[in-house]
Order: structure tokens, then C-alpha cells, then sequence
């Protein structure tokens, strides 16, 4: 153990040395599979092909360089690199044995390549920009919150709220999406929720960094987050990015960063409730034929992480958890709200893609793969564009901005063309 | 050692399969020594595989492979067939070897509806054929160690037991024509397609050459690379699309469609005797769509979603259940057709006193067993690997007469249980017997499973005194010298005299004495070979003619 809230690789060697090499973690489940073409899970391994690549080559190579028998070479690297961390491969995986843990041995990889100096130059002035500015994109924090000017939302580091609406990064600095959390926003406070923002207090979540490699940084720059969301005095935090709820429900809890008690929710979950409650009302159909993409750190990596803290005892000639541990499946994140929020919607015909909710495809922007591989990233995007385009769908719903971003850009690179990319909040909007 | 990037060997694999498809790093090409076995050869308690290869090239089509394998030829290296890649014989087994991953070769070429049969490459998974089978009211035979194995690794070059057996039969018989990149780089086009006529059959024009190409068992990576081959397909009378709840819960998984046609039983009987003769029966009245055994201490590994449930289920379920059993689905045309089978089989269990295990023809069980004998999935990976990380079955698992299998059955449980008491082996109870049915019940093949941890040396060693023990009972108690029995007596001395010593062998040892190994027939063949009219002579001389130079990693496992 490297210290509180810390892991390092040598915690999951355990497993790592069980691993039996089924390949299981290169697709979907196989009982999900109803499509030949539709039926991998793992970008990289999808991609590249090298059996490295997969979430289970990645287990071995952790074994490998475990046990000395080679290096971090510079191929090594680019395959530690090369990997959104979207999960896939471990909750194909955890059907078959719990004793392995190729998410967490992937990211440990990324973290072993920056202690030893080898990190991914790229993603090195990603980091250098996003540790100086607090966003990633290094841009002035004084204009951080220009995206909420007009509304009347409180400013959360001056006075107490009881909802605290976290817009990210990507809402707060990309244009295209102000329209999505101001309409987030709006639809709180019109619903007559106390609802307050930190404003220019926000800094990025960190999630990032954390997928990038630079677990330290994430560490800092997370508590100091902590601090000003529990001085906030709200008790449920909204967010309308899914890689920031997947930081606050998965990382925070993973560093050891308590948000003590502040209830994590994404604006899909409160809309529903608030649909529910009669407090929003959808008014105008939308005559559209759309699938729904589960966001990874929405979905499967919005599952809470659950510290444990014991030993695997041998019973029965098998190894055995105690205390009990919840495996990690990806089946406690955030699936069914946005599609009953779209379902909602009048004149909309919501169809299921052949990869969906746990097993759901990445869009391509995780684990600093945007930054540091756009192709490959467009290619990952490009891949679930073609499930859209066979389900005959008008238009990828999303709700995550980065999902969105890559998409928009892989289809732009592309050619353009084809369904439309849109927010679940940009769905509501038209709607309402 | 690994081809240096600036040999020309290096530049011209490089060439023609281009720089992403390629890698000499050791940790890259690590990922493909470590395998499930590797620690009953390598070193102990670690699955590495002894032998890195001289480097891994991923070709995408067969006239890749047809250089790939003249450049081996042309600079005296070896090379080896890769495709899912899941058991210890698909790493180098010895030096100087390029591995050839077909990953990139993927594509379902073909269903013919009209000849019934489907057109492969190498990388085509049971679960994506069968899922596009299905859509045409189709189905194949599906290996029972997973969906997620390739469809033509089975067929041409491997094992082929799984639960369709029964009517589909085995995985070689399902096999009809052939693309072989033999092991000079020309390429054959074995059966009916060779001869411009479709890929319909495997044999002839002319005198069959199926046997040459894989043997009974499979050549286990032995001459050439297949590239395709034709899979022939059966019909199939459930729905276009089987959708699943759940998928991602082992043991919880349900069908939200499941059609009325289609009945899962599982049926116990008093003693093996009669079990056997129900098999029969059931076969000769020509019922059932798929059929399997699970004794009770496997079902149970399977239905537990973790290590801690199994367990749990191990005190409450195991002694709930009866101890010989086989399971049977029945999936018919028409309801009629189903009410008929039913009654049939209810016929069948009044005269042999057999019955219905009910407990496990219902919730929360129904639904794990019919999809995993429809579709196998990850359940036998689930319960025989994901538990502790290995298993294998003990000798004397094989192609056996029904009664046999019985026998073979009970003595498993007797000898294992030492080892489980020791806490060195998982405790199924002794009762881990899996097997399926050929050919409407004339053949059974069993595999008595065995469990261990192969990160724990204690364990492994455990695992390898079973199988002595077990390959000497099996030899004494049921010395049985027809053909069946000398293959059992043949890979208990395999196993017993060559696993042992190539477990206690360095891995520098290995790889000294793996030119002899490359070069000598297998233990097995060495055993078999006198009993079953030498064609271990045969064989090598048919290698001799097929592989001048050698090139092909055709090491007995």
C-alpha cells in the first residue's frame, strides 16, 4: 500500500496472478452479444489488436514487469497510454471471476509509467496546463462561471444552498455547451430548488489527472475541491458531466477524499424526479427516432466505489473476500434515469443499441485519449456512430460533454453526415 | 530471444504485416506466454509460459500468412497458429518461434442457408457466429469451455466437446472445407472448395485428408495455419434474438424471452446403470435438442456469483441435490412437438426410475442453466477458472462408452477427496464431472474437473498427484484395452511421467531440450501409438513431407 487512499500495483498482484486469460474482457457479455459486429467492448484491443492491449494483456504485463522480466519500453507506454479506462474490460471480466482487476491494474500502469519519469508527452502539458489554471484547458479562471451570467443562482462560497450545481470544465469553458447548464440550471431554479454554484470558486474535479497518470496531483487538487463543496453547506451535488459524476462517485471515494455526506446526483436523476413531481413539464413532442449512450463515468464507473479494507482467505480450496466485498459489475451507476427522462418526451421512439447500460462502448474521450490519441479517440467514437447509424436512429443522445465533444469531432473528421449528437438537456429544452 | 528490429527477418515480417502488427518487446509479447496451465510447466505458482517468442505478428489475411510462413521458412525460424489463445499449446513450445495472432482475421464470410453451412476466419468467435446464426433461424455447435473461443481453432486444430454434440456432433464432425496455409506457405483448399465445388465437404475429390490435417484430438497447434473453413450449421426453432437480463450477474441471468418451445430438465437417476440406459433411450427416441452432465458440486460452482456465495450454496443446495444426474433441453418445431417429447421423456424416466430434479428446473436456476446450455457463455469459464484460476480435468476424461463414464465418474470422486480435505483442491464435493453426449447418446465425453490455485505451488502439486493417482486407479480398476482404454492408459502416462518432469524442469532445461522435444513424438503418441497401429510413424512422416524445412511449432504439448 503507498499510503491513504493509495494503491499501488504490486495491491492487485493477488489477482493479477489468477488470471487465466480467457479473453473474456475483450467483449461484451457474451449473452449480450447479438451482433458479430457489435459484439467487442474494449476500444484498444478492438483497435490495436496486440493482445496487450486488452484488459487482460494489460494483467499480464503487470505481471511481467512485476516479476522483472522486462521494462517500461517505450511500446509499453504507448499501450499503457492507449487506454480510455473505460471499464469494459472489468465488468466483462468480473462475470467470470472476482479476483482480478484489470481497470484498476490499467490505471495503475498509467501511474507506474509517471513515477518512473516515462509519462505520455501529451498528456504531460495537459497535466502542466490543468495544475497551473485548475481546467483543462488552461484557460483564465476568472471566466469560469461566464457561462451562468443572468441566471440568478447563489453563489455557493458566499452563502449556504442546499443544492450545489457543479458545471465542470467542459460546460463552463466550451460555448456550444452553455446552453446545457444554463437550461440545468434553469430547470432547478424554475422548479424552486435551492440551487448555488461555486462560480469562479470551481476548479476542475480532477477525474482527468486521475486517468492520466498523476495520481498526486489528483490528490490535491480533489481535496481542495472537497473543502469548498462541504463548506458549501449543500448536502446533494448535480452535475451534468458524466466523467465529473463519475470523479465524485468513484475517484473521491477511491483517494480517500470524504465529501462527507453530500449526495452525488446527475442532472439526469433530478430531472426525473422532478418530472415526477410535476415540477418540469414537457410540452412540445419531438418527433425524433434516438438511441441513448450510457456515458461511462455515468454508467458503469458511476457506480460508488466501495473502500475495502480485508484479505481473501482461503475456504474450500477457494479464495474468499473477508469481510464480504461487493464485486464491481458497473450495475450501480446511472442508466435508468435519462432514459425514462427521454421516454418522457413526447413524439421520441427511444431505442436500445446492442451495446448498452454496463456494457455499453466508450465514446473514445477517456483516460487522456482525447488528448493524447485524438484519432484513436475518433475511431473509438466512430465505432459507436456505426451501432447508431444500424439502429436507424435520428440522433445519439447523450449526457456527458465530453461524449458529445468526441463524437461531434470524430463525425466533423469524418465527413459529417449521418444522426445528430445532442445532450439529454438539449433534448429537454426542445421539449419544454 | 527476440528478432533484433534491424535483422532482415525482423524487416520483412515487419513488411508485409506493417508496424502496428508487430512487436518483439518482452512484456508485449509477454501476454502471450502467460496461460492458463503455464504453472504445471513453467516455473511454479506462475503461468508464464518457458519460451518467449522471437516476436508476434498479427497478419490480416491469408496471403499474409502465406508470406509470414515463407519468411519463417526462408530464415530458419518456426512459427505458431494463434487465435483466442486460451490454454498453455498456444504459446511457443519451442525456440525460434514467430507467433502468428489472428486477431485481425474476424469476418463471418458466408452463411449459406441453403447448404447450411458458414464460412470462417480464425478470429470468428462461437457467440458472434451463433448470433448471426440465429437471425436465419440457425445454430452451430458451440464449445463448451466458452463462447468466447473461436469456432474455427475448435474445429480445425482443437478440442470440440460441447453440448450440441448430441445432435450437432462433435466439433471436427461439424467441419467441412478447409483453407490451410501449410507449413512451406502454400497454400491447400482442402475438401470440396479445392476443387472450385463450394465449401460443402471436407473429403474428397479424392481421398480425405480431414485426418491428416487434425487428428482425433486436433493437432493442438501443430502443421500450418487454417486461414478459413466451413462450419456446417443446424437448424434452430427458438427466437431470431435470445434476450438476456441480467448478463452481467453470473448466476442471476434471465431470459425475458423465452419461448414456450422451448424445456430445460434436469433428471437424476438411483445409479449410474440406469443413467446410462436413459441416454440411451432418450437418443434412440430421437428427443432433445442439447445434452450434458453437470454433477452437483460443478452446477454449484456455476450458479454462485462469487467465491463467498459458493460457499454458502455448498452448505444449503449440495446435499439437496441428487448426485447423478444429466441435464437434457428440449426445443422443438411446435408445441406439439414439445408436448410429445415430454411425454416421451417422462416414459423413459418411469422405465429406467429416473426423475426430475425440480429445485433446479426452477428459479433462480432455470434460467442460468437453459442459456448456458443454448449458448454456454462465460459459466464454465465462471466455474471451473474464475473461482481459483486454473483446472484441468484428471486423466481418464475422454470419449467413453456411457458406462464407462460412470465408473470414471465415481472414481474421481473417491480419489479427489484427499486432496480437498487438505484444503489444496476447491471443494466441489468430489463431484465436478462434466461431460457431454455425442452423437444421440452412443459416445459420452467426460471430464472429471479438478480445481486448484495455480499461484500456490502446493495446490498445483496437489493437482499433478491427483492425476497420478487417478491415471493408476483408472489403469487397475478399469483396465479396459479397447481402443477408448488405451487413450486413457496413453495420456496417464503422459501425464504421470512427462507432466511431472517437465514441471520440474528449468525453464533453461526446457528450453535446451526443446529441440529433442520438437523433434521426438509426444509422450502420448509414444504410449498410444503401439496399441493403435504405430501412427505416430505415420504421422511424423506425413509432417516429414508436409514441413521439409521444419518451420512449424508442431511441439507435442
Amino acid at each position: 500500500m503507498k499510503g491513504e487512499g493509495k494503491m499501488a500495483l504490486e495491491d492487485y498482484e493477488f489477482g493479477a496472478r489468477r488470471c487465466s486469460r480467457d479473453s473474456i474482457c475483450k467483449f461484451i457479455p457474451q449473452y449480450a452479444i447479438k451482433d458479430a459486429r457489435f459484439a467487442d467492448c474494449c476500444p484498444a484491443i478492438s483497435r490495436y489488436n496486440l493482445h496487450a492491449y486488452s484488459g487482460g494483456g494489460r494483467v499480464i504485463m503487470a505481471n511481467s514487469l512485476l516479476q522483472g522480466r522486462g521494462e517500461i519500453s517505450e511500446e509499453v507506454r504507448e499501450i499503457v497510454f492507449r487506454c480510455q479506462l473505460c471499464g469494459a474490460c472489468q465488468t466483462s471480466c468480473h462475470i467470470v471471476t472476482e479476483l482480478v482487476e484489470p481497470l484498476e491494474i490499467a490505471r495503475e500502469l498509467k501511474f507506474r509509467c509517471v513515477e518512473e519519469g516515462k509519462e505520455n508527452q501529451a498528456l504531460s502539458s495537459v497535466r502542466a496546463r490543468l495544475v497551473k489554471t485548475n481546467n483543462i484547458f488552461g484557460k483564465k479562471q476568472s471566466d469560469r462561471a461566464r457561462w451562468a451570467e443572468g441566471l440568478q443562482a447563489k453563489d455557493a462560497g458566499a452563502e449556504a444552498v442546499e443544492t450545489l450545481f457543479f458545471a465542470g470544465c467542459r460546460l463552463s469553458y466550451d460555448e456550444s455547451f452553455h446552453p446545457v447548464a444554463r437550461k440545468s440550471l434553469q430547470l432547478m431554479l424554475e422548479a424552486g430548488m435551492d440551487v448555488g454554484i461555486l462560480g469562479k470558486a470551481e476548479t476542475c474535479c480532477g477525474g482527468r489527472l486521475f486517468d492520466m497518470g498523476y495520481r498526486d496531483d489528483f490528490h490535491k487538487l480533489a481535496g481542495t475541491l472537497a473543502k469548498r463543496i462541504r463548506s458549501s453547506g449543500a448536502y446533494r451535488l448535480v452535475t451534468a458531466c458524466g466523467c465529473c459524476y463519475g470523479t465524485f462517485r468513484q475517484f473521491f471515494p477511491m483517494a480517500g477524499i470524504d465529501l462527507e455526506g453530500v449526495e452525488v446526483l446527475h442532472v439526469s436523476e433530478v430531472l426525473e424526479e422532478l418530472l415526477g413531481e410535476g415540477k418540469v413539464e414537457l410540452k412540445k413532442a419531438v418527433p425524433l427516432r434516438v438511441a441513448y449512450h450510457d456515458p461511462c463515468h455515468l454508467g458503469r464507473l458511476g457506480e460508488p466505489y466501495q473502500r475495502w479494507e480485508g484479505q481473501y482467505v482461503k475456504q474450500m480450496g477457494l479464495w474468499v473476500a473477508e469481510p464480504d466485498r461487493e464485486v464491481r459489475r458497473g450495475l450501480g451507476g446511472v442508466f435508468d434515469p435519462p432514459r425514462k427522462v427521454i421516454s418522457a418526451i413526447e413524439g421520441i421512439r427511444l431505442v436500445e443499441m446492442k451495446r448498452k447500460r454496463e456494457h455499453a462502448w466508450c465514446c473514445g474521450a477517456g483516460g487522456g485519449v482525447l488528448e493524447a490519441y485524438p484519432a484513436f479517440a475518433a475511431w473509438t467514437a466512430l465505432e459507436r456512430m456505426k451501432e447508431v447509424v444500424d439502429e436507424g436512429c435520428d440522433a445519439l443522445v447523450t449526457a456527458c460533454p465530453w461524449c458529445e465533444t468526441t463524437f461531434r469531432m470524430a463525425i466533423g473528421e469524418s465527413g459529417g453526415g449521418g444522426p445528430r449528437v445532442m445532450d439529454l438537456v438539449e433534448l429537454v429544452a426542445m421539449a419544454t | 530471444m527476440a528478432l533484433a528490429e534491424s535483422s532482415e527477418a525482423y524487416k520483412q515480417l515487419r513488411e508485409i504485416v506493417g508496424d502496428e502488427n508487430i512487436t518483439v518487446d518482452p512484456v508485449v509479447m509477454d501476454t502471450y506466454l502467460w496461460q492458463w496451465l503455464g504453472d504445471l510447466v513453467g516455473e511454479k505458482g506462475n503461468c508464464f509460459m518457458p519460451l518467449r517468442p522471437e516476436a508476434v505478428v498479427l497478419p490480416a489475411s491469408t496471403r499474409e500468412v502465406q508470406q509470414v510462413v515463407k519468411v519463417c521458412n526462408r530464415f530458419g525460424l518456426k512459427f505458431k497458429a494463434h487465435s483466442t489463445g486460451w490454454i498453455s499449446f498456444a504459446a511457443p513450445l519451442t525456440e525460434g518461434v514467430v507467433l502468428i495472432d489472428l486477431r485481425r482475421m474476424n469476418r463471418i464470410l458466408e452463411i449459406n442457408t441453403r447448404d447450411m453451412y458458414a464460412l470462417i476466419e480464425p478470429y470468428v468467435t462461437f457467440s458472434q457466429l451463433q448470433a448471426e446464426l440465429m437471425k436465419l433461424g440457425l445454430n452451430c455447435e458451440v464449445n463448451a469451455a466458452g463462447s468466447n473461443c473461436s469456432a474455427l481453432a475448435q474445429a480445425t486444430a482443437g478440442f470440440g466437446a460441447g453440448y450440441g454434440n448430441y445432435h450437432m456432433g462433435y466439433g471436427s464432425g461439424t467441419l467441412l472445407g478447409v483453407e490451410w496455409v501449410l507449413p512451406d506457405g502454400e497454400v491447400l483448399r482442402m475438401g470440396s472448395p479445392g476443387s472450385g465445388c463450394g465449401w460443402i465437404t471436407s473429403d474428397g475429390p479424392g481421398p480425405s485428408l480431414k485426418g491428416i490435417m487434425r487428428g482425433h484430438m486436433g493437432t493442438l497447434g501443430g502443421c500450418g495455419v487454417f486461414t478459413k473453413c466451413a462450419l456446417r450449421v443446424y437448424h434452430w426453432p427458438g427466437p431470431a434474438e435470445i434476450e438476456c437480463e441480467n448478463e452481467s450477474l453470473p448466476g442471476y441471468e434471465r431470459f425475458a424471452n423465452l419461448p414456450d418451445n422451448i424445456a430445460m430438465y434436469y433428471l437424476y437417476f438411483d445409479d449410474y446403470e440406469k443413467r446410462s440406459e436413459a441416454i440411451c433411450k432418450v437418443g434412440e427416441e430421437d428427443i432433445g435438442y442439447v445434452m450434458g452432465f453437470m454433477q452437483r458440486g460443478l452446477a454449484i460452482l456455476g450458479l454462485a456469483d462469487t467465491n463467498a456465495h459458493f460457499l454458502e450454496l455448498k452448505e444449503t443446495l449440495f446435499d439437496a441435490l441428487p448426485s447423478i444426474s444429466f441435464v437434457l433441453l428440449l426445443a422443438t418445431n411446435t408445441l406439439e412437438e414439445l408436448e410429445h417429447q415430454k411425454r416421451v421423456l417422462e416414459k423413459i424416466l418411469e422405465e429406467t426410475g429416473g426423475g426430475y430434479i425440480e429445485l433446479l428446473q426452477q428459479e433462480p436456476f432455470n434460467d442460468v442453466i437453459t442459456l448456458h446450455l443454448i449458448k454456454v457463455g462465460t459459466l464454465s469459464a465462471h466455474a471451473v477458472c474464475g473461482r481459483s484460476g486454473a483446472f484441468l480435468c484428471a486423466p481418464g476424461s475422454n470419449a467413453v462408452t456411457r458406462r464407462i463414464a460412470g465408473r470414471l465418474e465415481s472414481l474421481s470422486i473417491e480419489l479427489k477427496k484427499k486432496y480437498i480435505e487438505e484444503g489444496k483442491l476447491v471443494d466441489d464435493g468430489g463431484e465436478g464431472t462434466w461431460g457431454v453426449v455425442w452423437d444421440h447418446g452412443h459416445t459420452i465425453y467426460i471430464e472429471n474437473l479438478v480445481e486448484w490455485d495455480p499461484a500456490d505451488p502446493e495446490s498445483s502439486m496437489a493437482h499433478i498427484r491427483l492425476q497420478e493417482e487417478v491415471n493408476r486407479e483408472t489403469i487397475e480398476k478399469l483396465s479396459y484395452l479397447s481402443s477408448m482404454g488405451a487413450m486413457v492408459e496413453g495420456s496417464a502416462k503422459m501425464d504421470v511421467e512427462d507432466m511431472v518432469k517437465l514441471r520440474d524442469m528449468r525453464p533453461a532445461e526446457l528450453i535446451e531440450k526443446s529441440a529433442e522435444l520438437a523433434a521426438a513424438h509426444s509422450p502420448y503418441d509414444e504410449s498410444l501409438g503401439p496399441r493403435l497401429r504405430n501412427y505416430h510413424f505415420w504421422l511424423r512422416r506425413v509432417r516429414e513431407k508436409l514441413d521439409p524445412n521444419n518451420a512449424s511449432d508442431a511441439t507435442p504439448p
